[in-house]
């Protein structure tokens, strides 16, 4: 388990060339959009967004950049689905893939080549739609 | 193959560590590990707010805590090996959809500083 450990702290430091740091915002971004759809806008009153802005101060992230995030989630249309994916890498390798996506079919066709490139098998385990309270089923169901 | 756990970074500023552990671990804490720069906190999921919230009164801002899915045992693999691994785990990451990759890969100092050339 330490060697994972080390694992995550190295990548954030390899982290700091530019590509990368856009990757990090961007799961960011996500994550706040999600906790602002699940629990609202103050992050006095929803533990998820409290929790990914604090990330997002770690991550050195520009306050305009986590201004805009929230603003964007609260009037963003789409909902976003937690998906999970299981498979191996070459050498025997497992791989768990976390995926926030507003579009699954997009996500596991991308998966599905990512592993078709470089893997042996993969077995996909989606999960229930973000969305369980009932404002934002409804607005999920207006999408349909 | 995974655990799922609660795992918090902090920068080691002037912390102390045996004075940190002893303040935090009646909250919950599984695992304290010591790096150049950081200290990193594991914890089960379901002491993963409680800790949180223990440094929240003790001042103290982690760098990074989020919820993560660590392997029951990690693998080891030849130095060419791991990096094509990493190679690819960097491609999923590069996908917008994805959020997170996990793996069970023993990431070695060598292999870590291999990792950027």
């Amino acid at each position: 388990m330490s060697g994972h450990n080390k694992w995550s702290t190295i990548k954030r430091k390899k982290g700091a060339a530019d590509a990368k740091r856009s990757k990090i915002f961007s799961r960011i971004v996500k994550e706040i959009t999600v906790a602002v759809k699940e629990g609202g806008p103050d992050p006095d009153g929803n533990a998820r967004l409290r929790l990914a802005l604090n990330n997002a101060r770690g991550a050195n992230m520009p306050k305009d950049n986590i201004i805009r995030a929230l603003s964007k989630a609260e009037k963003e249309n789409t909902s976003l689905s937690e998906v999970t994916y299981e498979g191996f890498a070459p050498n025997g390798i497992a791989l768990f893939i976390e995926c926030l996506t507003d579009n699954t079919m997009r996500t596991v066709s991308n998966v599905r080549a990512l592993f078709n490139k470089g893997a042996e098998a993969w077995a996909p385990m989606a999960r229930w739609p973000l969305c369980s309270n009932a404002k934002a089923s409804s607005r999920s169901l207006k999408e349909i | 193959m995974f655990e799922r756990k609660g795992i918090i970074t902090l920068l080691k500023g002037d912390l102390n560590a045996d004075e940190l552990q002893m303040e935090i671990i009646d909250a919950g804490v599984e695992d304290f590990e010591e790096t150049d720069e950081n200290f990193v906190i594991t914890t089960p999921v379901e002491s993963f707010a409680a800790v949180q919230r223990k440094l929240e009164e003790m001042g103290i801002e982690a760098e990074n805590a989020e919820l993560q899915r660590i392997p029951v045992e990690t693998k080891t693999l030849p130095v060419d090996d791991a990096l094509k691994v990493l190679r690819l785990v960097e491609l999923f990451e590069e996908d917008d959809d994805i959020q997170n990759v996990f793996h069970n890969l023993e990431v070695t100092e060598e292999i870590a500083e291999k990792m950027d050339s």
